[in-house]
Protein backbone atom coordinates (compact mmCIF):
# COMPACT_ATOMS: atom_id res chain seq x y z
CA UNK A 1 0.00 0.00 0.00
CA UNK A 2 2.98 2.29 0.60
CA UNK A 3 3.71 2.63 -3.06
CA UNK A 4 0.24 4.19 -3.51
CA UNK A 5 0.34 6.51 -0.49
CA UNK A 6 0.68 9.62 -2.57
CA UNK A 7 -2.13 8.53 -4.84
CA UNK A 8 -4.37 7.78 -1.87
CA UNK A 9 -3.71 11.22 -0.41
CA UNK A 10 -4.70 12.81 -3.73
CA UNK A 11 -7.90 10.75 -3.71
CA UNK A 12 -8.71 11.74 -0.13
CA UNK A 13 -8.11 15.35 -0.99
CA UNK A 14 -10.94 15.14 -3.54
CA UNK A 15 -13.38 14.67 -0.68
CA UNK A 16 -12.20 17.68 1.29
CA UNK A 17 -12.88 20.40 -1.25
CA UNK A 18 -15.52 22.70 0.28
CA UNK A 19 -18.86 23.15 -1.34
CA UNK A 20 -19.34 26.48 -3.02
CA UNK A 21 -20.73 28.88 -0.42
CA UNK A 22 -23.63 29.97 -2.60
CA UNK A 23 -24.65 26.39 -3.33
CA UNK A 24 -24.30 25.42 0.33
CA UNK A 25 -26.43 28.37 1.44
CA UNK A 26 -29.22 27.50 -0.97
CA UNK A 27 -29.10 23.86 0.06
CA UNK A 28 -29.23 24.66 3.75
CA UNK A 29 -32.11 27.06 3.18
CA UNK A 30 -34.02 24.39 1.37
CA UNK A 31 -33.24 21.72 3.92
CA UNK A 32 -34.60 23.84 6.76
CA UNK A 33 -38.05 23.81 5.16
CA UNK A 34 -38.20 20.06 4.71
CA UNK A 35 -40.43 18.33 7.16
CA UNK A 36 -39.25 14.96 8.29
CA UNK A 37 -41.10 11.99 6.87
CA UNK A 38 -43.82 10.97 9.28
CA UNK A 39 -43.31 7.72 11.05
CA UNK A 40 -45.77 5.23 9.63
CA UNK A 41 -48.46 4.55 12.21
CA UNK A 42 -49.39 1.00 12.90
CA UNK A 43 -52.06 0.34 10.33
CA UNK A 44 -55.32 -1.36 11.12
CA UNK A 45 -54.60 -4.07 8.54
CA UNK A 46 -51.34 -4.88 10.25
CA UNK A 47 -53.16 -5.14 13.55
CA UNK A 48 -55.65 -7.61 12.08
CA UNK A 49 -52.86 -9.73 10.61
CA UNK A 50 -51.03 -9.83 13.91
CA UNK A 51 -54.26 -10.67 15.73
CA UNK A 52 -55.00 -13.51 13.32
CA UNK A 53 -51.50 -14.87 13.79
CA UNK A 54 -51.84 -14.77 17.56
CA UNK A 55 -55.25 -16.44 17.43
CA UNK A 56 -53.99 -19.15 15.07
CA UNK A 57 -51.00 -19.81 17.28
CA UNK A 58 -53.21 -20.04 20.35
CA UNK A 59 -55.72 -22.39 18.73
CA UNK A 60 -53.09 -24.62 17.18
CA UNK A 61 -51.10 -24.87 20.40
CA UNK A 62 -54.24 -25.65 22.37
CA UNK A 63 -55.28 -28.30 19.86
CA UNK A 64 -51.78 -29.73 19.89
CA UNK A 65 -51.80 -29.97 23.65
CA UNK A 66 -55.20 -31.67 23.55
CA UNK A 67 -54.01 -34.10 20.91
CA UNK A 68 -50.89 -35.01 22.88
CA UNK A 69 -53.00 -35.95 25.89
CA UNK A 70 -55.71 -37.68 23.85
CA UNK A 71 -58.45 -35.27 24.90
CA UNK A 72 -59.73 -34.37 21.45
CA UNK A 73 -63.02 -35.82 20.20
CA UNK A 74 -62.61 -39.28 18.69
CA UNK A 75 -62.33 -38.53 14.96
CA UNK A 76 -60.19 -35.44 15.56
CA UNK A 77 -57.88 -37.45 17.78
CA UNK A 78 -57.52 -40.11 15.07
CA UNK A 79 -56.78 -37.44 12.47
CA UNK A 80 -54.20 -35.87 14.77
CA UNK A 81 -52.65 -39.30 15.29
CA UNK A 82 -52.39 -39.90 11.55
CA UNK A 83 -51.11 -36.44 10.63
CA UNK A 84 -48.62 -36.01 13.45
CA UNK A 85 -47.28 -39.52 12.94
CA UNK A 86 -45.98 -38.30 9.57
CA UNK A 87 -43.80 -35.72 11.31
CA UNK A 88 -42.59 -38.18 13.91
CA UNK A 89 -44.81 -37.07 16.79
CA UNK A 90 -46.42 -39.86 18.73
CA UNK A 91 -50.01 -38.97 19.53
CA UNK A 92 -52.42 -41.60 20.91
CA UNK A 93 -55.49 -42.71 19.01
CA UNK A 94 -58.98 -42.34 20.35
CA UNK A 95 -60.43 -45.33 22.22
CA UNK A 96 -62.50 -46.37 19.24
CA UNK A 97 -59.52 -45.92 16.97
CA UNK A 98 -57.40 -48.13 19.20
CA UNK A 99 -60.06 -50.86 19.13
CA UNK A 100 -60.31 -50.66 15.37
CA UNK A 101 -56.55 -50.79 14.98
CA UNK A 102 -56.31 -53.83 17.25
CA UNK A 103 -59.03 -55.65 15.31
CA UNK A 104 -57.39 -54.83 12.00
CA UNK A 105 -54.04 -56.00 13.32
CA UNK A 106 -55.49 -59.29 14.48
CA UNK A 107 -57.23 -59.90 11.17
CA UNK A 108 -54.04 -59.05 9.32
CA UNK A 109 -52.11 -61.49 11.48
CA UNK A 110 -54.57 -64.28 10.68
CA UNK A 111 -54.35 -63.58 6.98
CA UNK A 112 -50.57 -63.60 7.13
CA UNK A 113 -50.53 -66.88 9.04
CA UNK A 114 -52.84 -68.55 6.54
CA UNK A 115 -50.89 -67.21 3.57
CA UNK A 116 -47.50 -68.06 5.07
CA UNK A 117 -48.59 -71.62 5.85
CA UNK A 118 -49.61 -72.29 2.30
CA UNK A 119 -46.46 -70.79 0.87
CA UNK A 120 -43.54 -71.76 3.01
CA UNK A 121 -44.68 -74.36 5.45
CA UNK A 122 -44.76 -72.02 8.41
CA UNK A 123 -45.49 -73.71 11.71
CA UNK A 124 -49.04 -73.61 12.94
CA UNK A 125 -50.63 -74.65 9.66
CA UNK A 126 -52.56 -77.90 9.84
CA UNK A 127 -51.37 -80.31 7.16
CA UNK A 128 -52.59 -83.59 5.87
CA UNK A 129 -50.31 -86.28 7.31
CA UNK A 130 -52.23 -89.38 6.33
CA UNK A 131 -55.31 -91.26 7.39
CA UNK A 132 -56.62 -94.83 7.22
CA UNK A 133 -57.08 -94.79 3.47
CA UNK A 134 -54.10 -92.65 2.52
CA UNK A 135 -51.13 -93.24 4.76
CA UNK A 136 -48.24 -90.78 4.54
CA UNK A 137 -45.04 -92.65 5.28
CA UNK A 138 -41.46 -92.23 4.27
CA UNK A 139 -39.79 -94.94 2.12
CA UNK A 140 -38.34 -96.52 5.25
CA UNK A 141 -41.86 -96.86 6.70
CA UNK A 142 -41.54 -94.11 9.34
CA UNK A 143 -44.40 -91.59 9.67
CA UNK A 144 -44.01 -88.41 7.62
CA UNK A 145 -44.18 -84.86 8.95
CA UNK A 146 -43.55 -81.81 6.80
CA UNK A 147 -44.69 -80.05 3.68
CA UNK A 148 -45.87 -81.57 0.46
CA UNK A 149 -42.62 -80.62 -1.24
CA UNK A 150 -40.64 -82.41 1.43
CA UNK A 151 -42.85 -85.46 0.98
CA UNK A 152 -42.25 -85.53 -2.76
CA UNK A 153 -38.53 -84.98 -2.27
CA UNK A 154 -38.40 -87.92 0.11
CA UNK A 155 -39.80 -90.25 -2.55
CA UNK A 156 -37.31 -90.59 -5.40
CA UNK A 157 -38.11 -92.80 -8.36
CA UNK A 158 -36.97 -96.36 -7.63
CA UNK A 159 -35.02 -97.80 -10.59
CA UNK A 160 -35.91 -101.34 -9.44
CA UNK A 161 -39.55 -100.70 -10.30
CA UNK A 162 -39.47 -99.21 -13.81
CA UNK A 163 -43.21 -99.53 -14.21
CA UNK A 164 -44.01 -97.32 -11.24
CA UNK A 165 -42.96 -93.70 -10.87
CA UNK A 166 -42.84 -93.28 -7.10
CA UNK A 167 -42.07 -89.58 -7.27
CA UNK A 168 -45.09 -88.89 -9.42
CA UNK A 169 -47.28 -90.88 -7.12
CA UNK A 170 -45.95 -88.86 -4.20
CA UNK A 171 -46.64 -85.67 -6.07
CA UNK A 172 -50.20 -86.72 -6.67
CA UNK A 173 -50.78 -87.60 -3.04
CA UNK A 174 -52.13 -84.97 -0.62
CA UNK A 175 -49.44 -85.71 1.97
CA UNK A 176 -48.03 -82.51 3.45
CA UNK A 177 -50.63 -80.26 1.84
CA UNK A 178 -52.49 -77.77 4.05
CA UNK A 179 -55.76 -79.21 5.20
CA UNK A 180 -57.61 -76.29 3.62
CA UNK A 181 -56.30 -77.28 0.23
CA UNK A 182 -57.07 -80.96 0.81
CA UNK A 183 -60.59 -80.12 1.97
CA UNK A 184 -61.12 -77.98 -1.06
CA UNK A 185 -60.25 -80.89 -3.30
CA UNK A 186 -62.73 -82.96 -1.32
CA UNK A 187 -65.58 -80.51 -1.65
CA UNK A 188 -68.02 -82.04 -4.12
CA UNK A 189 -69.99 -78.83 -4.38
CA UNK A 190 -66.88 -77.00 -5.45
CA UNK A 191 -66.12 -79.63 -8.02
CA UNK A 192 -69.61 -79.39 -9.39
CA UNK A 193 -69.62 -75.64 -9.39
CA UNK A 194 -66.35 -75.32 -11.25
CA UNK A 195 -67.59 -77.70 -13.89
CA UNK A 196 -64.72 -77.49 -16.30
CA UNK A 197 -62.46 -79.94 -14.54
CA UNK A 198 -65.04 -82.68 -14.57
CA UNK A 199 -65.20 -83.22 -18.27
CA UNK A 200 -61.85 -84.89 -18.31
CA UNK A 201 -60.31 -82.49 -20.77
CA UNK A 202 -59.74 -79.21 -18.90
CA UNK A 203 -57.93 -77.76 -15.95
CA UNK A 204 -58.28 -79.18 -12.46
CA UNK A 205 -61.57 -78.26 -10.90
CA UNK A 206 -60.18 -76.69 -7.77
CA UNK A 207 -56.98 -75.14 -6.54
CA UNK A 208 -55.45 -75.12 -3.07
CA UNK A 209 -55.17 -71.92 -1.11
CA UNK A 210 -51.60 -71.42 -2.21
CA UNK A 211 -52.63 -71.09 -5.81
CA UNK A 212 -50.97 -74.25 -7.07
CA UNK A 213 -53.17 -76.85 -8.61
CA UNK A 214 -53.54 -80.00 -6.56
CA UNK A 215 -52.26 -82.08 -9.45
CA UNK A 216 -48.86 -81.80 -11.04
CA UNK A 217 -50.37 -79.84 -13.86
CA UNK A 218 -50.07 -82.54 -16.45
CA UNK A 219 -52.97 -83.20 -18.77
CA UNK A 220 -55.67 -85.34 -17.37
CA UNK A 221 -55.21 -87.95 -20.01
CA UNK A 222 -51.63 -88.54 -18.90
CA UNK A 223 -52.67 -88.80 -15.30
CA UNK A 224 -55.37 -91.23 -16.20
CA UNK A 225 -52.89 -93.39 -18.00
CA UNK A 226 -50.64 -93.36 -14.99
CA UNK A 227 -53.42 -94.37 -12.71
CA UNK A 228 -54.44 -97.08 -15.07
CA UNK A 229 -50.90 -98.34 -15.19
CA UNK A 230 -50.68 -98.28 -11.44
CA UNK A 231 -53.99 -100.01 -11.15
CA UNK A 232 -53.05 -102.66 -13.61
CA UNK A 233 -49.64 -103.41 -12.19
CA UNK A 234 -50.77 -103.82 -8.61
CA UNK A 235 -47.23 -103.89 -7.35
CA UNK A 236 -48.26 -102.61 -3.98
CA UNK A 237 -49.87 -105.85 -3.19
CA UNK A 238 -53.03 -105.67 -1.18
CA UNK A 239 -53.67 -101.89 -1.25
CA UNK A 240 -53.48 -101.46 -5.02
CA UNK A 241 -56.83 -100.38 -6.39
CA UNK A 242 -58.32 -98.88 -3.29
CA UNK A 243 -55.39 -96.62 -2.61
CA UNK A 244 -55.11 -95.53 -6.18
CA UNK A 245 -58.74 -94.51 -6.25
CA UNK A 246 -58.43 -92.64 -2.99
CA UNK A 247 -55.37 -90.71 -4.21
CA UNK A 248 -57.11 -89.85 -7.41
CA UNK A 249 -60.10 -88.50 -5.61
CA UNK A 250 -58.06 -86.42 -3.17
CA UNK A 251 -55.91 -84.83 -5.80
CA UNK A 252 -58.96 -83.52 -7.58
CA UNK A 253 -58.86 -85.66 -10.64
CA UNK A 254 -62.19 -86.86 -11.86
CA UNK A 255 -63.11 -90.25 -10.50
CA UNK A 256 -64.80 -91.20 -13.73
CA UNK A 257 -61.47 -91.65 -15.42
CA UNK A 258 -60.28 -94.32 -13.02
CA UNK A 259 -60.45 -97.73 -14.54
CA UNK A 260 -61.02 -100.56 -12.06
CA UNK B 1 -28.55 13.18 17.06
CA UNK B 2 -27.10 16.02 14.95
CA UNK B 3 -29.39 18.20 12.89
CA UNK B 4 -29.47 18.04 9.12
CA UNK B 5 -27.47 21.30 8.95
CA UNK B 6 -24.65 19.80 10.95
CA UNK B 7 -24.66 16.67 8.84
CA UNK B 8 -24.55 18.79 5.71
CA UNK B 9 -21.61 20.86 6.91
CA UNK B 10 -19.71 17.73 7.93
CA UNK B 11 -20.37 15.43 5.00
CA UNK B 12 -21.35 17.58 2.05
CA UNK B 13 -17.72 18.14 0.86
CA UNK B 14 -17.03 14.42 0.82
CA UNK B 15 -20.34 13.67 -0.88
CA UNK B 16 -19.69 16.31 -3.52
CA UNK B 17 -16.18 14.92 -4.06
CA UNK B 18 -17.67 11.47 -4.43
CA UNK B 19 -20.18 12.69 -7.00
CA UNK B 20 -17.58 14.62 -8.97
CA UNK B 21 -15.11 11.73 -8.94
CA UNK B 22 -17.91 9.54 -10.23
CA UNK B 23 -18.54 12.06 -13.02
CA UNK B 24 -22.11 12.51 -11.91
CA UNK B 25 -24.27 14.73 -14.09
CA UNK B 26 -24.83 18.05 -12.33
CA UNK B 27 -23.19 17.03 -9.02
CA UNK B 28 -24.38 20.07 -7.04
CA UNK B 29 -28.00 19.34 -7.87
CA UNK B 30 -27.49 15.72 -6.96
CA UNK B 31 -25.90 16.80 -3.70
CA UNK B 32 -29.08 18.72 -2.92
CA UNK B 33 -31.21 15.64 -3.68
CA UNK B 34 -29.07 13.51 -1.40
CA UNK B 35 -29.48 15.84 1.54
CA UNK B 36 -33.19 16.30 0.95
CA UNK B 37 -33.58 12.57 1.56
CA UNK B 38 -31.22 12.80 4.52
CA UNK B 39 -33.34 15.58 6.00
CA UNK B 40 -36.52 13.53 5.54
CA UNK B 41 -35.21 10.32 7.02
CA UNK B 42 -32.79 11.60 9.64
CA UNK B 43 -35.34 11.44 12.51
CA UNK B 44 -35.64 7.69 11.95
CA UNK B 45 -31.90 7.07 11.73
CA UNK B 46 -30.25 5.31 14.64
CA UNK B 47 -26.51 4.79 14.91
CA UNK B 48 -23.15 6.38 15.54
CA UNK B 49 -21.10 8.70 13.35
CA UNK B 50 -19.60 5.88 11.29
CA UNK B 51 -23.05 4.48 10.62
CA UNK B 52 -24.30 7.94 9.72
CA UNK B 53 -21.46 8.35 7.21
CA UNK B 54 -22.20 4.95 5.67
CA UNK B 55 -25.91 5.75 5.52
CA UNK B 56 -25.38 9.11 3.81
CA UNK B 57 -23.05 7.61 1.22
CA UNK B 58 -25.46 4.75 0.61
CA UNK B 59 -28.07 7.40 -0.20
CA UNK B 60 -25.59 9.19 -2.45
CA UNK B 61 -24.78 5.91 -4.22
CA UNK B 62 -28.46 5.24 -4.88
CA UNK B 63 -29.19 8.79 -6.02
CA UNK B 64 -26.24 8.55 -8.43
CA UNK B 65 -27.63 5.34 -9.91
CA UNK B 66 -31.04 7.02 -10.29
CA UNK B 67 -29.47 10.03 -11.99
CA UNK B 68 -27.62 7.81 -14.45
CA UNK B 69 -30.83 5.96 -15.27
CA UNK B 70 -32.60 9.28 -15.83
CA UNK B 71 -29.74 10.43 -18.01
CA UNK B 72 -29.94 7.23 -20.06
CA UNK B 73 -33.67 7.73 -20.69
CA UNK B 74 -33.35 11.41 -21.56
CA UNK B 75 -33.37 12.04 -25.34
CA UNK B 76 -30.25 13.67 -26.74
CA UNK B 77 -30.57 17.42 -27.43
CA UNK B 78 -31.46 18.35 -30.99
CA UNK B 79 -28.46 19.49 -32.94
CA UNK B 80 -28.32 23.08 -34.04
CA UNK B 81 -30.68 24.37 -31.35
CA UNK B 82 -29.19 27.26 -29.45
CA UNK B 83 -30.29 27.57 -25.83
CA UNK B 84 -31.88 30.87 -24.87
CA UNK B 85 -29.41 31.35 -22.01
CA UNK B 86 -25.85 30.17 -21.56
CA UNK B 87 -25.39 26.99 -19.64
CA UNK B 88 -23.50 27.29 -16.42
CA UNK B 89 -19.94 26.20 -16.73
CA UNK B 90 -19.13 23.07 -14.76
CA UNK B 91 -17.01 23.68 -11.74
CA UNK B 92 -13.38 22.95 -12.26
CA UNK B 93 -12.48 19.73 -10.47
CA UNK B 94 -9.92 19.97 -7.76
CA UNK B 95 -7.56 17.53 -9.46
CA UNK B 96 -8.44 17.32 -13.16
CA UNK B 97 -5.73 14.76 -13.97
CA UNK B 98 -6.87 12.45 -11.20
CA UNK B 99 -10.51 12.77 -12.18
CA UNK B 100 -9.58 12.01 -15.77
CA UNK B 101 -7.60 8.94 -14.66
CA UNK B 102 -10.55 7.81 -12.57
CA UNK B 103 -12.63 7.94 -15.72
CA UNK B 104 -10.37 5.33 -17.27
CA UNK B 105 -11.18 2.74 -14.60
CA UNK B 106 -13.98 0.23 -14.89
CA UNK B 107 -17.20 1.36 -13.19
CA UNK B 108 -16.72 -1.26 -10.44
CA UNK B 109 -13.15 -0.18 -9.75
CA UNK B 110 -14.10 3.48 -9.76
CA UNK B 111 -17.01 2.88 -7.41
CA UNK B 112 -14.82 1.06 -4.92
CA UNK B 113 -11.88 3.42 -5.06
CA UNK B 114 -14.05 6.53 -4.67
CA UNK B 115 -16.09 5.13 -1.80
CA UNK B 116 -12.96 3.84 -0.10
CA UNK B 117 -10.77 6.96 -0.31
CA UNK B 118 -12.84 9.95 -1.35
CA UNK B 119 -15.74 9.05 0.92
CA UNK B 120 -13.25 7.61 3.43
CA UNK B 121 -15.27 4.52 4.24
CA UNK B 122 -13.82 1.30 5.63
CA UNK B 123 -13.70 -1.80 3.42
CA UNK B 124 -16.66 -3.40 5.19
CA UNK B 125 -18.91 -0.39 4.58
CA UNK B 126 -17.87 -0.21 0.93
CA UNK B 127 -18.62 -3.90 0.54
CA UNK B 128 -22.06 -3.39 2.04
CA UNK B 129 -22.90 -0.44 -0.22
CA UNK B 130 -21.77 -2.11 -3.44
CA UNK B 131 -23.19 -5.50 -2.37
CA UNK B 132 -19.92 -7.38 -2.70
CA UNK B 133 -17.73 -9.44 -0.41
CA UNK B 134 -14.91 -7.69 1.40
CA UNK B 135 -12.34 -9.81 -0.43
CA UNK B 136 -13.75 -8.80 -3.78
CA UNK B 137 -13.70 -5.14 -2.76
CA UNK B 138 -10.10 -5.46 -1.65
CA UNK B 139 -9.11 -6.99 -4.98
CA UNK B 140 -10.94 -4.29 -6.92
CA UNK B 141 -9.23 -1.61 -4.83
CA UNK B 142 -5.79 -3.14 -5.48
CA UNK B 143 -6.31 -3.33 -9.23
CA UNK B 144 -7.81 0.16 -9.32
CA UNK B 145 -4.84 1.70 -7.51
CA UNK B 146 -2.43 -0.03 -9.91
CA UNK B 147 -4.40 1.17 -12.90
CA UNK B 148 -4.60 4.70 -11.55
CA UNK B 149 -0.88 4.82 -10.85
CA UNK B 150 -0.13 3.68 -14.39
CA UNK B 151 -2.58 6.16 -15.89
CA UNK B 152 -1.10 9.06 -13.92
CA UNK B 153 2.46 8.02 -14.73
CA UNK B 154 1.94 8.30 -18.47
Amino acid sequence: MNEHDALIRRLQHLGTAPVDSGVAASHLAGLSTIAPAPVQPFKRGHLMVVGAMVATTFVSSTAMAGAMTGRLPGPAQDVAHTVLAKVGTDVPRSEKGQARAAAAKAANGERKAAKGGADDGAPGVARFLGDETTPCTLPDGSPFEGTHGEYVAAHPDDPDTPDVNERELAAQSPCGMPLDAVDATHDPAADKGKGKGNDGGGKPATRPAGGKPATTGKPTTTTTTTVEAESNTGTDGGDGDGETEQRTRRTGRPTTTVQP
Amino acid sequence: MPGVGDVYRTLAPAVLGYLRAQRAPEPEDLLGEVFVQVARDLPRFKGDDAALRRWVFAIAHNRLLDARRRQGRRPPPASGVIPDRPASLPAEPLDPALVKALGALTPEQREVIVLRFVADLPLEDVARIVSRRVGAVKALQHRALDALAKALAT
